[in-house]
């Protein structure tokens, strides 16, 4: 059997693997956000991870948003954490702090009004505490891993009428490789699994995984229905249409490419880590910024995004590898992409053959290589609201803690 | 159903795999569908071997195919 691929990377106290090392600037609530992005400016590798929540949210609201913070906290690119709070809010700073603690990373919080110097003093405190963590986090030396730890993201946006043919099926090729390398794929974007369904749930693990990812999408339809809402007129988008797609199905059946043909072990709610190894589905509807943001608070790692329109997203903590196959799109945003798929449309290369630029390309960054989104800056980052809008399900189905 | 691999013209001759040739009846752009053969008003349509939706109205060989003349089967027609 061939060697499993391996990366070098930053040993976790909770055994995960980095493949960055980063410092999470986290406010707790929205009051705290610009706090957090002037302290994180102003020290290297630290992130500003913000919302718009905290203040007086609710139920499972509350839950996701502060899942979300959490989990982006302990993923394996983070090295350690510092959350900022204002002092009011109902999220409070001491409590994601504390969940945080039970990792063994690193983690620190205040409130700015417990602090003297109002901004100037909470920004000043707050460097000074990131610029400690960032001098420790120098000192964590790589180690080789294999890939059964990495976590991969395997996401789409801005699709057109090539991506289903061209770009998502060598991404399947590169996610089943990670799979059998004992790794871990997560897809989410369940609007866009919508005419397709039928064909993941074929290929659950067990018979229950299938049925709650039938389940998942037809209580997501009936409960927005029942609000007067249907969320499939969304799909196509306009820009889907120009590009090509004419329907939700159409769009699904490419979307699903992406999974390639490993088993799939279940769906898992936004907010939550990952439950397992192998190939999993993300309850989120394909919103990229919060989905990327999803995957991240998942585990994932790093992420393979492909785009037949184009798009610069990147994300806070994953590092995102754009894939596009559109000839057009592949000059015009060049600056944007990482992997050209266009050769497969012009006819001197194949899916098979993309499949293993992409994963050469996985491997580089994996050891450190940046991705465009990353030199360019694209660290955006968005926590999804819309379990309001989905209490039924999640009531069902969230673990709580 | 075929995916245009280039922008093709209105009128450009398209030779199939088994040797049978179809004119388009409209520009099809790169990343667009058009049909290889003809589909009545709401009988199913196919890519990657699965339905894509159904058509809105008869669709003729070498017609370009969008949301003008197929609709979504889980939609009910809505979109």
């Amino acid at each position: 059997m061939a060697k499993i691929q391996e990366f070098m990377g930053y040993p976790r106290p909770d055994g995960t693997a980095g493949i960055r090392n980063k410092i999470a600037v986290i406010s707790s609530v929205e009051c705290s956000a610009v706090i957090a992005k002037k302290i994180a400016e102003k020290v290297d590798n630290a992130v500003a991870i913000t919302h718009t929540g905290g203040c007086g949210q609710l139920g499972m609201d509350f839950q996701v948003t502060i899942n979300t913070l959490v989990n982006l906290a302990l993923n394996p690119n983070v090295f350690g954490t510092l959350v900022v709070g204002l002092g009011c809010e109902n999220m409070t700073s001491e409590m994601i702090r504390k969940r945080i603690e039970k990792s063994s990373k690193p983690v620190q919080s205040f409130d700015m009004q417990d602090v003297k110097g109002g901004t100037p003093g909470a920004i000043e405190k707050g460097v000074a505490i990131v610029k400690k963590m960032a001098e420790d986090a120098a000192k964590i030396k790589k180690e080789p891993f294999d890939f059964s730890k990495l976590v991969l993201g395997i996401k789409c946006g801005g699709s057109d009428g090539l991506s289903g043919v061209t770009s998502n099926p060598a991404v399947g090729i590169v996610s089943d490789r990670v799979v059998s390398s004992g790794g871990t794929s997560i897809m989410p974007e369940f609007t866009e699994w919508v005419g397709g369904e039928h064909l993941l749930a074929k290929r659950a693990a067990t018979p229950e995984a299938g049925q709650r990812i039938l389940d998942g999408i037809n209580m997501f339809i009936s409960e927005m229905l029942n609000k007067g809402l249907d969320f499939r007129v969304t799909q196509p988008t306009l820009g889907n249409k120009k590009g090509g797609l004419s329907t939700i199905e159409e769009k699904s059946l490419g979307t699903i490419a992406k999974t390639g043909k490993a088993p799939i072990q279940g769906l898992f709610l936004y907010s939550e880590k990952v439950p397992g190894k192998g190939m999993w589905l993300l309850f989120e509807p394909g919103h990229d910024i919060e989905a990327m943001t999803g995957l991240a608070a998942a585990g994932a790692q790093a992420i393979l995004f492909t785009t037949g329109r184009g798009s610069p997203c990147g994300n806070i903590l994953a590092p995102v590898i754009k894939i596009c196959a559109n000839p057009e799109t592949s000059d015009f945003m060049a600056e944007n992409l990482d992997v050209d798929a266009s050769t497969i449309v012009k006819g001197t290369q194949t899916v098979e053959d993309i499949g293993e630029l992409i994963w050469h390309k996985l491997v580089a960054v994996t050891n450190g290589e940046k991705t465009k989104a990353e030199l360019l800056g694209h660290n955006e980052m968005a926590i999804w609201r819309g379990p309001e809008l989905t209490l039924g399900y999640f009531e069902k189905f969230a673990k709580r803690e | 159903m075929a995916t245009a691999l280039a922008n093709l013209d209105k009128g450009e001759a398209i030779k199939l795999d088994d040797g049978t040739q179809l004119t388009l009846n409209k520009a099809v752009e790169l990343g667009h569908k058009f049909a290889l053969k003809k589909i009545l008003k709401d009988e199913k349509v196919i890519k990657y071997g699965e339905i894509i939706g159904l058509a809105r109205k008869d669709i003729m060989p070498g017609d370009k195919v969008n949301e003008n003349n197929i609709r979504s089967q889980d939609l009910g027609g809505k979109s």
